[in-house]
């Protein structure tokens, strides 16, 4: 029944990979990000590749404490336990590093990557709200235009951003009609098929190949809507908003899927936490995506009351039977939010709620099986049927 | 924790349905296996046996000439029966509280102290699962936990539920991880802090812990405590004080999820939530 698997993704991935190379070669910079909060349309502006770096194994925590605490959220030590031990592809391949200070962990973390690869820290304000917040984010992104020139980009130009604009508004679009796949009576597409389409590959190359597989593989999906046995299966399935922390280690997702429900949407970063209105055109490029960067409704912001009210709507538009939050641990502001979201979940949304505390050891997956068939278990109080035959 | 077996078990009402066959429920735990076998809406048959790391070896011995016409499997190694017998399997979530309801039809919390878990269970008024919560990955303050301090101050379990019950006062044990908390005891006992002052220190720290998973899904009586920790008079008179509200035990705490599993087999889907 899977479609789309990690076979469509490395296939895609290593072919990317191949064509990055060349263009490295002919002299092109790579430059890798690691949080939704750096405009990657200001990289691909200065003629740069953007690349996400890996942050989602346990295999590099062991270097990584060898300078970290252990604890300290996962996310943050397998970025750092890979650059130490060169065991990132993506991070090999990066010339420099613009990074986020999302949160204090990463925040000091970045300060020893800058000892790896030139690093540019872009500094968050505490809020979204009011016109001080914007102007101080849109200082912060003129600092990195001028820290790309430095690293071998090119000099920002309004007409170069504004072309990075429009080709990263398509392409978040066609992410989007994705997800929208499963607004539907019956959902068309698995959680882990939207995560391997939308994100096959690391690297922002070739935006244009990247938006026509994007509508392939929605053509062949849309066929699923004509095929009964696929929509008898679908429609028994509890369909799963998964929220909070990035999806960057994928045992959660799995484990909800192979216990039965579908994660219809997700609204973490990379989902519709990042793919929310496109970026205005028309007016001062600059300031227009430090608006729409601005507003990603991350739990680093105070208030964040934007997140809560996209929960509301993906669970109507999603028609969502129960939500579940990610929190890995030690990140404390996903955690410290996690109760106002239950909250809202329970009480606006009128849905079941459950939290799924954990990191990205594999030791803990038969307690979350329990507490996710558990929780399975509530939205569907029919038990199954028991056998019929003589035991044993 | 002790082996036990109980053929003829009448801790419940009769009932005279027509139906002769007979239905088991398997709780594979994560020390031992709980086997119950309902015939007629009646317990037939209750047993529970240590599994020595072999639960699916334990679950054939327990059903060895049984013969029951239907089974469903629960617990922590409830995919192994499956696997094995074809047979459906719930979490222990579920089965626990189909057991409850069923030997205390006003329940509306459950406390399931086990061998390597800690669960809170919230029920509505007509028995459906609202919330649940269970301890973190690790064994603190399980039952685990409390074999482990038991043996560090040389005491079996009864002797160490009751000098903790015994104990005017309780020394203030802080560490919850099996292994740090079996240092500090040990320290503790070497600076002249009586045992009984230990055990009773070390019973209201998973008391503590239990208490705060149950006010997490919110408490309302009837509260019903089962598992290994149902078999610990301190820990049920700490509860009791901790909570404010009488904790009900029923006569085999160790056998609510494999009795409501047996029940949900014997109704299968026909099965509900209400109870008769």
């Amino acid at each position: 029944m899977t479609l789309f698997d990690e076979s469509y993704r490395s296939d895609i991935e290593i072919e990317v990979f191949r064509q990055v190379n060349a263009r490295k070669a002919e002299g092109a910079k790579v430059f890798g990000v690691y949080c939704a909060f750096t405009p990657r349309e200001l990289l691909a502006a200065a003629g740069g590749i953007p690349v996400a770096l890996c942050a989602g194994s346990e295999q590099p925590m062991a270097e990584a404490e060898r300078h970290l605490p252990r604890n300290l959220c996962p996310l943050i030590k397998s970025s750092y336990g890979h650059a130490l031990a060169d065991s990132c592809p993506y991070f090999h391949c990066a010339d420099a590093l613009v990074a986020d200070a999302t949160c204090d962990g990463k925040k000091k973390m970045f300060e020893l990557l800058a000892r790896i690869r030139p690093l540019h820290l872009l500094h968050l304000p505490q809020t979204a709200a009011g016109p001080a917040a914007l102007d101080y984010w849109l200082a912060e992104l003129k600092g990195v235009a001028r820290f790309l020139e430095e690293a071998g980009g090119r000099p920002l130009t309004r007409t170069a951003l504004g072309e990075q604009i429009e080709r990263y508004n398509a392409f978040r679009e066609h992410k989007r009609r994705i997800f929208e796949l499963n607004q539907g009576p019956v959902p068309l597409v698995t959680g882990r098929e939207i995560d391997v389409i939308t994100a096959p590959t690391l690297f922002d190359f070739d935006l244009e190949a990247r938006i026509a597989e994007l509508d392939q593989a929605r053509d062949r999906l849309l066929e699923r809507a004509r095929d009964p046995q696929f929509r008898a299966g679908m429609a028994a399935r509890p369909r799963i908003l998964l929220t909070g922390c990035p999806i960057t280690n994928r045992k959660v997702l799995d484990l909800l899927e192979e216990a039965g429900a579908v994660v219809a949407v997700m609204e973490n970063c990379g989902g519709m936490k990042t793919l929310g209105d496109p970026v205005a055109t028309g007016g001062d490029p600059l300031r227009a995506l430090a608006a729409t960067y601005l507003a990603i409704p991350c739990p680093c912001m105070s208030p964040n009351r934007r997140r809560l009210e996209l929960l509301e709507s993906l669970v109507r538009s999603y028609r969502i039977d129960a939500v579940v939050e990610l929190t890995w641990d030690a990140c404390h502001t996903y955690n410290v939010e996690a109760w106002q979201v239950r909250e809202h979940v329970q009480g606006a949304c009128g849905r079941p709620y459950l939290q799924i505390h954990t990191d990205y050891s594999p030791s803990d997956c038969e307690q979350l099986r329990t507490r996710i068939g558990a929780f399975l278990e509530m939205l569907d109080p029919v038990p199954p049927a028991p056998c019929e035959r003589r035991i044993p | 924790m002790n082996n036990f077996s109980l053929t003829h078990g009448d801790t419940l009402p009769p009932d005279p349905g027509p139906d002769p066959r007979t239905w088991a429920g398997l709780d594979l735990g994560s020390r031992t296996v709980k086997l119950v076998l309902v015939r007629g809406g009646r317990v037939i048959h209750q047993e529970v046996r240590c599994h020595a790391h072999d639960p699916l070896a334990t679950c054939r011995e327990l059903l060895d000439g049984r013969h029951p016409d239907g089974l469903l499997a629960t617990g922590y190694g409830r995919r192994l029966a499956q696997a094995q017998w074809g047979c459906p399997a719930l979490t222990e979530i579920k089965a626990v509280a189909a057991g409850a309801r069923h030997l205390r039809p006003a329940c509306r919390t459950i406390l399931d102290i086990g061998g390597q878990d800690t669960k809170a269970v919230a029920l509505d008024g007509a028995g459906r699962t609202q919330g649940f919560e269970m301890n973190d990955k690790c064994a603190a303050g399980t039952g685990r936990f409390l074999e482990v301090m038991a043996m560090a101050l040389g005491m079996t379990l009864d002797q160490f539920s009751g000098a903790a019950l015994a104990s005017p006062e309780a020394a203030p044990v802080n560490d919850m991880c099996t292994v740090f908390a079996e240092s500090e005891v040990v320290s503790l006992a070497a600076r002249g802090t009586p045992r009984e002052a230990l055990a009773r220190g070390l019973h209201a720290s998973v008391v503590r812990r239990a208490a705060a998973l149950a006010r997490r899904v919110g408490i309302q009586p009837d509260l019903l405590l089962c598992g290994g920790g149902g078999h610990n008079p301190c820990l049920r008179a700490l509860l009791e004080e901790a909570l404010g509200i009488p904790v009900w035990v029923p006569d085999q705490p160790q056998t609510v999820a494999a009795l409501g599993a047996a029940l949900m087999a014997a109704a299968g889907p026909g099965w509900t939530e209400e109870t008769p």
